[in-house]
């Protein structure tokens, strides 16, 4: 069985998500309960391939707002799938603007999880 | 480009078991958008079945429109949509397309978790004895099916007691769970607690 952990930085910006988007997060939420639910039929997280998941460097994905309705902003929850103990990390949340940063924060916590196995 | 607090960028101190548990607790349970959310998961419980079981089955939506000689946006609109907009057509279509059953079970909702035990309980005998029939014809199908039929008692004991360890107050009552196998004319012995 998989679980989630959402890091701080993700919940510090999912409460200012739910004010100001809350229908991208609506979608985006959605989709990741669509993933897990992928996870927890089984399938390993290579090779689960979905419209709105996108393959970041380090074995990150990034879960898009897709099929949540017309005219949604640009959004990406960045995830990473640790098979070993079937954790699903919730990173960060941003949109379009916000990527570059959002790439950056990945990395440092992939190094700091990486230290912490 | 918002910055972040290296402090901030590190894994949570808490896990949750969905999405919906997660929102409680970080949004709180009365807030406006954890209810939003609920609601949007909540209306796609069974679109999301069908997109796992068509995922599994290694189709793409492309692939599926073939089997069912229809358009992708079909299957795009269904696989976007709501529970409420699912067809019983639609899903008779997926079942023959995935080759794969679809079970409904009606009954009162604070049994259904038992009465879902108790279906697959049956279900289960059904296709052992399957199996055993099967058994007749080779001796070598015979061999194989003997393994898989310890193979398979040895994992069911081992699911109901790790579901008992999860029962209150077992630790008071708790007694080693003990399996006796036969393996190449050898007994042994495999405890499981």
């Amino acid at each position: 069985m998989w679980t989630i952990n959402p890091s701080e930085l993700f919940q510090r910006r999912q409460k200012r998500w739910a004010k100001k988007h809350l229908r991208e997060l609506s979608a985006t939420l959605d989709n990741l309960d669509t993933y897990l639910e992928h996870l927890h039929a089984g399938e390993p997280p290579q090779l689960i391939q979905l419209g709105f998941i996108h393959h970041e460097p380090e074995g990150v994905k990034a879960i898009d707002q897709k099929g949540g309705g017309p005219n949604l902003a640009q959004t990406r929850l960045y995830t990473f799938p640790d098979e070993n103990t079937h954790t699903l990390h919730l990173i960060t949340i941003g949109d379009k603007h916000s990527q570059k940063a959002d790439l950056k924060d990945c990395k440092v916590y992939m190094r700091q999880l990486k230290q912490t196995h | 480009m918002t910055t972040s607090k290296q402090s901030e960028v590190k894994p949570g101190t808490k896990q949750y078991g969905s999405v919906q548990e997660m929102l409680n607790s970080t949004l709180g349970k009365s807030d406006i958008a954890a209810k939003t959310i609920h609601h949007r998961i909540n209306s796609r419980r069974l679109v999301k079945k069908l997109i796992v079981a068509r995922s599994q089955a290694k189709l793409s939506q492309a692939d599926l429109a073939k089997r069912l000689d229809c358009s992708q946006s079909r299957i795009s609109k269904i696989e976007n949509g709501t529970d409420d907009q699912l067809r019983i057509t639609d899903l008779r279509a997926y079942s023959r397309a995935l080759e794969t059953g679809i079970i409904f079970s009606i009954g009162e909702p604070k049994r259904h978790a038992v009465e879902s035990i108790k279906h697959h309980a049956f279900q289960i005998k059904h296709h052992l004895d399957q199996l055993a029939a099967l058994a007749q014809k080779d001796e070598q199908i015979s061999t194989g099916v003997e393994d898989f039929f310890s193979e398979t008692l040895f994992n069911m004991i081992k699911i109901v007691e790790d579901s008992s360890r999860k029962l209150p107050n077992i630790g008071e009552t708790e007694e080693d769970i003990h399996i006796y196998s036969q393996s190449e004319g050898k007994e042994t012995e495999t405890a499981l607690a």
